[in-house]
């Protein structure tokens, strides 16, 4: 096999071991479904993963990024090096269906396309579409908080961010 | 006093190996323009992580928690420009060794939060500059700042729509809407012109690589006015007459609070020197 094979090979590796990472915030999310990883490639020997943080205040980004080394270290991929693109914009629309899928699966409701309009939303309890907006900010920076008027349930909104609708 | 030209002690050096083909007095005018803006979203930051526990409803110890949370990331990211995102010491070290007298921030933003309606005037003030600022930024030339802004930017709309909520439902009776009132003249009577205030602006401005400072002066009082208009209905002389004070150069006043902020904030850091959690 030639070198060039070779790395791809290692990088296809890599990217099957990152498939396996959730967020430690939402455990049903795959990391790389929420639309975080930028690229994965080898530079000189090295694994390199770029990786673009949620929002900027997630406090999860430092576990995250620990937990890709220690996943590519297990899969046998070393040296590797975790890059943070926080100087590049992330969006909700990064987020795969399969990712809004598995917000879902966490009782969060994924984010709306565009802005957030708590009108449009359904409860996930009643299927009523009487939602309303309770507050901008939640329990992580991603979340806010939303109540629906028919049944009473306190829901989580995925908070849309950078959506071009 | 004039605070924007205050001498920042030791010279700052921008280490972040992205930025060293620029020409060396853009560089350094860039990289205080940064350190102004990440010491103004970590003053801030602070001063709203203090509303924890205190705020007048639940919402609001979640929301300025997580508006508090949300600054501290942006001024991370801020750091991270002028030292390269690869060292977090120096992230670290940028933010919390310089003793108080060089930081760079807007000096309103260290007053203490005094009143929920110093606080709301306070965030409203800031989140408008930040658009105003940050929209600029999307188009300039300067690496790492068009993508960075667009980043915050997209966090950024859900505080300025809370200071808007805020100032839509303190104004819409009486005694809210007079405190209210105080509070936006005293911010700005303290705040003056963050256009002509935040270090490196002037420079980065002459260079071309954003607008010049009159252009980002006028931007900034034309979207104070015209949200002070539909938020409050404020289109009246007795409240955008507080706005006349922006027009000038200054002097603007300094609020007394740097020093117990700058205490409370490097503690941890000063007490345990280089640990991290």
């Amino acid at each position: 096999m030639t070198a060039v094979a070779t790395g791809q090979v290692r990088v296809a590796a890599a990217r099957v071991a990152l498939a396996e990472l959730r967020d430690p915030e939402i455990p049903t999310a795959s990391i790389v479904e929420m639309g975080m990883i930028h690229d994965v490639r080898e530079d000189g020997g090295t694994m390199v993963v770029e990786v673009i943080p949620t929002f900027s205040g997630c406090p999860a980004i430092g576990i995250i990024a620990r937990e890709i080394e220690q996943a590519l270290d297990s899969a046998g991929i070393s040296p590797a090096r975790v890059e943070l693109r926080a100087d590049l914009p992330w969006s909700t629309d990064r987020i795969s269906a399969e990712g809004r899928r598995q917000v879902a699966a966490h009782g969060i409701l994924p984010p709306q396309r565009g802005q957030l309009k708590a009108e449009e939303l359904t409860c996930p309890q009643c299927l009523q579409r009487q939602v309303v907006l309770t507050s901008r900010f939640g329990t992580t920076p991603c979340r806010a908080m939303a109540r629906c008027n028919d049944c009473g349930e306190p829901l989580e909104v995925f908070k849309p961010i950078g959506s071009r609708g | 006093m004039t605070v924007a030209t205050a001498p920042a002690g030791r010279a700052l050096r921008v280490t972040n190996p992205q930025l060293q083909d620029l020409d060396p007095a853009l560089r350094d005018a860039y990289g205080r323009l940064l350190v102004a803006m990440a010491d103004s979203e970590l003053v801030l930051g602070h001063r709203h992580s203090e509303w924890t526990g205190f705020a007048p409803a639940a919402e609001e110890d979640v929301a300025f928690s997580s508006i508090a949370q949300d600054e501290m990331g942006h001024a991370h990211l801020y750091y991270a420009l002028v030292t390269g995102a690869s060292d977090e010491g120096a992230v670290d070290s940028l933010a919390l060794d310089r003793g108080p007298r060089s930081m760079r921030h807007l000096p309103l933003l260290h007053a203490p939060n005094g009143d929920w309606f110093f606080t709301i005037a306070r965030q409203f003030y800031w989140e408008v500059w930040e658009t105003v600022v940050l929209d600029a930024a999307l188009g300039s030339a300067l690496p790492l700042l068009a993508s960075a802004a667009q980043r915050i930017l997209n966090e950024e709309v859900y505080h300025e729509e809370h200071a808007m909520q805020w100032l839509t439902l303190l104004s819409s009776r009486e005694p809210q809407r007079r405190r209210l009132q105080a509070a936006l003249r005293r911010a700005t009577a303290i705040g003056g012109d963050p256009a002509r205030r935040l270090d490196g602006l002037a420079e980065v401005g002459a260079a071309g690589k954003l607008p010049p400072e009159d252009d980002l002066a006028t931007r900034f009082t034309t979207a104070l006015r015209e949200r002070l208009a539909t938020g409050g209905g404020w289109n009246s002389p007795d409240i955008t007459s507080a706005l006349d004070g922006l027009a000038g150069r200054g002097p603007w006043a300094t609020p007394p609070g740097l020093l117990q902020l700058h205490r409370d904030l490097t503690g941890m850091r000063r007490a345990h020197p280089g640990a991290t959690w």
